[in-house]
Formats: C-alpha cells, structure tokens, sequence
C-alpha cells in the first residue's frame, strides 16, 4: 500500500504539504526544516492514536499526493439541498463496536423531553450506564458521567465476552434517575485462545500453523490487540 | 501424496463513483484514469497473452459496481480518450524535451509514449468496453469474476440496519449479474468487514463464498484445527470464508519491506507534474495551477534520500525475476512444510487491491505475470479460484468469527475514529428515514416511484467506505466531507418533500442525471421485515 519515505519527496513537494498545512514560510525553509516541521505537524495529529507513529506519518503523504486536496468549492449541491443539522430532534443513542475494548457511542436529546422533564423535574446531569452481559447474566454495570452537551463518547470496555449495552441516564435534581434510551446490545469480542492459551501453548504445531498465516518474513505478526493478548498469554504459559 | 497446494489469487478493483460531467475536466475522475491506463487494462491485456499460453491459470477478480458503472458510462469513457489524448500530446512533448535537455530519461520518455498510444489503440479496439473482455474470460474458465457491495460499504457499522445491508448486498448482486450476464458464487466482504450474522444475509442471495482476514481465525470464538489454511463455514451458514494469508500478502503489501520498495523500481511519487516548470506542464495539470501527477516519472526509488537516480527498465527486468521467483520460493516453502506436518494440502488465498500492480507498483503487472506463468512449472502449487476449491466438494471446518476486518487494528477503527465518527449519526438517521418512507408508501409507480428510488440511491451512495477513510487519512477531506453532505442532503430532499406527499420534479431529473446509477434500484427493499419493526 505505500512504497515511499518522507525522505524521498522532493523539494517542491515538501514545500506543496507545508504550504496546504498552513506553513506560511514554506518557500523559505531547507529541505531539512521542512521534513522536521510536518512531522511535528502530523505527530501532533497522531498523539492520541496508539499506533502512530512513523509508518502513518509515511502513509498520509504517501496517499495524499495522490490526491489533490482542493477546497472542495467546486463540488456544487443540487438546488433545494441543505445543509445537515447538527443533531436530529429525537431522544435516542447508538454504540458501535470501535475494536476489542473500545465502543463509540453517539446520542442526543429531542428538545420537547429536554423541557418537558426541566418542568417536572428542574436541572438533570447526564450519564451513560453501561451493562456488560453474558448470557443473559449481569457481569459488570458501571456509570459514565458525561456533560449536558456532549453528545458522543468512546467507551473502554474490560470484557472477553458477552454483550454491551448503554443506557441514556438523566439524573434529576430530585434525585431520580430517569433512563430515557437505551441502545441495541453490542457483541463483544469473544476469544477461544484467549480462554485456553495453555492449550494451545501445549500444541507446538498447531501454535506454528496459526501463527504462520499471520506472520511475515521479518518476525512480525500482523498488528491486532486481541492476538497480541493471546500471543502474551502464550507467553506467559510457555511453549511447550 | 505429493505435497501441492491451492493457491487462490484474489483482486479488489474499487473506485468510489466520482462522475462530474458538469465541469468540463474534474481532477478527482483522474482517480478512475490512473487506474484504468495503468492496472485494469495492463492487467487485462497480460490476462489474454496468458490465456493463449497456458489453461491452467486461475484468478479471481472482483470489480465493485460504483466502478463498473464508471466503466461503462459513455461520457466518462470519452473523458478517459481525452485524457490519454493529452497524455500523447504531453508524452511528444517530452520525447523532445528529453532528446535535447535530459538525455537520460528518454528512453522511459519512449516507453510511456507508446504505452499510452497502445493503450489508447487496445481501448477503442475492445470497444472501449473492459468488462465485457473480462467476462470472456471468465466463460474461458481463467477468472472467476466476483460481486461486491452495492457502493463499497463498510458493513460492520450498518449491522444494526438490515434493510440498509441487503440493499447493498442486492444491488450490488444485481449490478454484477447486470454488467457480467452472470450470478457470483463469491462476495468480496469490503475492506473484509465482517460480523457474525453478515453470512444469513449473504446466503439469502446464494452467495457460496467470501474472504476474511487473516486474523479472524487465530482470534475466533472457536478452536479451528485447520488454523486458516482451509476455507470454514461461517457459523450454521453455508457460506464458506476463505481466509486471506498476510504472511504471503505482506511479501508485495509490506510497505517498508514489500517488493515494490526495491530502489530498483520507478518512484512512483515523482513525477514531472511537480517537478517541471508550470509554464510547460499548465495544460496537464489542474487549473488553476494545482500540481498533480501527469504519469511521467523518470526516477527509480533508489533510496530515502532526495536525490534519485535515473529509472532503469532493464535492472527492474531482473529485480522482477528475482522476486517473482522469491514468491513463488515462498509459497513452495509454506506449501512443503504444512503438507510435511498435517498429510493434508493448504489452501492458500492471496488478496489484493488491484490497483497495487501496475499504478501503485509500476512493475507490479509484470511480477504477476511471471508468477502465474512460472507457476505453471512448479509441481507443488496448482492456481485455483474458490468456486472450483467449493467444487470439489471440501469439506469446512464450523468457525465462529468476531467482528472484524482487514484494516489497521485489525477492527473497525479506520471507518469509526475521531475524523470520520460524526458521519454516522447521519448516516444511521437517512437509513431510518428511508424505512420509514418505504414503510409509508410501499409499492409506489411513476414518479413517486422514481424519487423514492432516488432516495435509496443517495443512501447507498452515503454509505460507502471511501468517504470515512479519506476522511481517516485526511486525504480529499473537504471532497470525501462534501460528497457526503451532498448525497445526505439530497436524500432529505426526498424526505421533506415526500412528508408533504410532493414530489420535486425538477430536483429529480437533475438528480437522476447526476447519480446515474443502479437502474435496478427498488426503494421497497428499505421495508423492514416483521421482525424488524
């Protein structure tokens, strides 16, 4: 997917990047300078990412030269067409499966039961409970606070199986705790090696065979947090 | 036994639908152009040499819909003569140039001159029509030509929206039996989204096939003895998933090890569009003097360092060999060793994007075809396509997959991060009222009918995959973000309109002429089944 280095750019391409990311003296800056200032740039973008880091910094100038980032005024809306609201008027919440331990929810709040329960009630705080279950079986329920005008959250989930399903909680100044919506149940990620690293760690050829698809000439096994668990399970069970 | 393996190659050719004929020259088309001079009909026109030299070659090519209504739309396929027209002009432009100024890229200056006169010539030749040459060869027995979703959507993400994943999954059905007079046997899961549930949606539409990750069996809820070297049966379903083996894969995907990085081989990012005075290369570029690549580029990577030294066609010839044959070493190792431990032979599935070989990897159609003719001389590995593996009647270990995928992480997190999340709530809400409008005005004729189907188009068209990533790799991000308006808000149009039992006739032409897309579109298939209400 991607085949270059930042190092192979040319002068005038560095100077292109810099130019759209807002480096004003871009014409101005040595070659050095400038591969030092988009680094920082997009390491800055990448800090909150676990897997940044080189290769992404790689992968962004690789797939953007490609493509020309223009301002997009050229792409016109058909007449009668709108802009999209922020929110929609509905009380409602949806969480999606992100990775193994994270979900993303997102929600919102209709203005009609906004102030229908400010009448009844007065101010509320909101949360988000999460219910962890398996089989039925309540294995962990936890609240999240969150603020009145935050309307989406990454939730990190501590589980290896089951479902996952969040609730929107508005606690009244009354002290009632009024669950307004509820989202579909999410299946977590459940796995078998996971549970049984020791038997597979007494299974050598089986161990290779797996490993095998996953691994490349190099050493390295393909980038995944759930077989990085198992591998370090294995580990710590020790092959036989 | 004799130890052999089965190898199934198989390609992912993919653009998102980018057709703006209301400007005489849009540079995102150039997306489709690239790909088309440089993969598809290179890849085709190897594809018919091979077939003359010998029968045993196999492969497995999917295209996905948005792109082949692309290739069959008649004012993209004159745009795309336009387009190689002007890379002659510039090509003649360039032998001169190079004649008396740079001595030392002429040659490469020759080659793509008359590669784009060639292609130009194969082009109006097929009629301008690739496909149809495509399903010749496959009625040759040497592909077999796989369907997609509707607009290349993620799936994992619309899982709690049934009706929204059969539409992708019909009409992406449809669209190929459309384009290829055939039905699939096999469905490319994009970007090998999968989610338990996803095979009862696909064996609906007798889907016999499709690709996973690799990780998906090391990491799935059950033990699975064949360890991902045997297609599996995705739960109680009869759909076989064929798991995708990186190891091999990354020999060509690596991108710090991968055979396209060789310092032999062309640089794919230099290119005489940046590089040249814009006095000279105004006309091939984008007005207003936006850079972008023109397809001359006469560097080879040689190394990180700026400097590079002049491409060599002849010293890529021998890294070519070298590392065809390195593949093949590879898949002849893997093969002997797992048929020396179990007594059973391996199958191995090798998946692509198409585009790698021959746009993104200048040299990536001639490895592939030195290994598939030299594959035919090797006794341990026999090119085969999933629908002849399921032919022979294997029997499939039971799997029960996670949810998962074949990008960074190995989930969702490409298509559902920070830059691209806010895009489902929107998403999410048009394919809810599109259940509610099918819900409301079931079977409708006419105009209604057509303004409805409309609807269904621009949420599909919403949905696809290419707009989250771009927006994830923060490339065409103002394009991605404001096609993505676009399509939602044209599908509110339709909403608000049809809430006030109107239709907006005129809104409708210029929509239908501007998403020229699924004529098989049936709004009803947003109907929620009983149990989904």
């Amino acid at each position: 997917m991607v085949l270059i280095k930042i190092e192979s750019l040319s002068q005038k391409e560095l100077e292109h990047i810099a130019i759209q990311e807002g480096v004003q003296d871009a014409a101005s800056l040595s070659r050095e300078e400038l591969i030092e200032i988009l680094r920082d740039i997009y390491d800055d973008e990448r800090d909150d990412e676990a897997q940044g880091g080189e290769d992404n910094i790689q992968r962004r100038f690789v797939t953007w030269l490609t493509d020309y980032r223009g301002d997009g005024s050229e792409v016109t809306s058909l007449p009668g067409v709108e802009d999209l609201p922020e929110l929609y008027p509905e009380t409602s919440i949806h969480v999606m499966m992100k990775n193994a331990t994270w979900l993303y929810c997102y929600w919102s709040l209709s203005p009609l039961d906004v102030e229908k329960i400010e009448e009844e009630h007065g101010r509320f705080s909101t949360f988000l409970h999460v219910e962890l279950k398996d089989g039925g079986l309540l294995v962990d329920s936890y609240d999240i606070s969150v603020g009145n005008d935050d309307v989406e959250w990454n939730i990190n989930i501590n589980a290896n199986r089951g479902q996952a399903r969040v609730q929107l909680v508005l606690e009244t100044s009354d002290g009632k705790r009024l669950t307004v919506a509820q989202s579909r149940p999410v299946t977590l990620v459940s796995c078998y090696w996971l549970e049984h690293a020791g038997e597979i760690a007494q299974n050598e050829d089986l161990l290779r065979r797996e490993l095998g698809l996953i691994t490349n000439r190099e050493g390295q096994i393909l980038t995944c947090e759930t077989v990085q668990l198992i591998v370090q399970k294995i580990e710590k069970e020790g092959v036989r | 036994m004799g130890a052999k393996a089965s190898v199934n190659l198989i390609l992912h050719a993919h653009s998102p639908y980018v057709r703006h004929l209301e400007y005489p020259k849009f540079l995102e088309e150039n997306w489709l152009f690239e790909s088309l001079c440089e993969s598809y009909i290179p890849l085709l026109r190897m594809l018919m040499d091979l077939r003359n030299v010998s029968s045993g070659i196999r492969l497995s090519i999917c295209f996905s819909p948005t792109l082949c209504t692309m290739l069959c739309d008649d004012p993209l396929r004159e745009r795309f003569v336009q387009y190689l027209l002007s890379r002659i002009e510039l090509g003649e432009k360039e032998v001169e140039r190079c004649a008396d100024q740079a001595p030392e890229n002429l040659p490469m200056a020759r080659i793509y001159l008359e590669k784009y006169r060639s292609c130009l010539s194969f082009y109006e030749d097929c009629g301008r029509d690739i496909l149809s040459q495509f399903a010749k060869l496959q009625e040759a027995g040497m592909v077999e030509l796989v369907a997609t979703a509707a607009t290349h959507c993620y799936l994992p993400l619309y899982q709690s929206y049934k009706t929204a994943v059969r539409a992708q999954i019909e009409i992406g059905i449809k669209s190929h039996i459309r384009f290829f007079k055939s039905a699939p046997a096999g469905f490319w899961l994009p970007e090998c989204g999968y989610y338990p549930g996803l095979e009862k949606e696909l064996e609906k539409y007798g889907v016999k096939w499709c690709q996973i990750p690799a990780h998906s069996i090391i990491t799935a809820r059950n033990r699975i003895e064949s360890a991902g070297y045997q297609p599996v049966r995705l739960y109680d379903s009869s759909i076989a998933g064929f798991p995708r083996d990186w190891s091999i894969t990354n020999l060509v995907w690596s991108d710090t090890t991968g055979y396209p990085c060789d310092p032999d081989y062309r640089e794919f990012y230099r290119d005489i569009g940046y590089d040249l005075d814009l006095d000279y290369i105004r006309p091939y570029i984008h007005e207003p003097d936006v850079r972008v690549f023109t397809g001359y580029k006469y560097n080879a990577i040689t190394g990180r360092d700026e400097d590079k030294r002049p491409y060599d066609p002849s010293v890529a010839q021998k890294k070519i060999d070298l590392h065809a044959d390195n593949f093949l070493y590879h898949l002849r190792r893997k093969t002997l060793s797992f048929c020396a431990e179990t007594k059973t032979s391996p199958v191995l599935n090798l998946c692509f994007d198409a585009e790698l070989f021959g746009h993104r990897w200048y040299e990536g159609i001639e490895f592939l075809r030195r290994v598939l003719e030299r594959s035919q001389n090797e006794d341990t590995l026999e090119l085969t396509t999933p629908s002849v593996i399921l032919s022979r009647g294997i029997e499939c270990e039971r799997a029960e997959l996670n949810e998962c995928s074949w990008g960074r992480g190995g989930y969702s997190d490409c298509w559902l991060d920070s830059e691209n999340s806010w895009l489902y709530r929107h998403t999410h809400k048009a394919i809810e009222r599109m259940e509610e409008l099918a819900r409301r005005f079931p079977g409708q004729r006419s105009l209604k009918c057509r303004f409805l189907n409309q609807a269904a188009r621009e949420v599909l068209l919403a949905m696809a995959s290419d707009w989250p990533y771009i927006l994830h790799d923060k490339t065409s991000v103002i394009y991605a973000e404001k096609r993505l308006r676009n399509h939602l808000g044209s599908f509110n149009v339709v909403y608000s309109n049809m809430c006030k039992n109107s239709v907006h006739t005129e809104w409708l032409v210029k929509a239908e002429r501007r998403n020229a897309i699924f004529p098989e579109m049936d709004y009803n298939l947003f109907m929620p089944q009983d149990n989904e209400q």
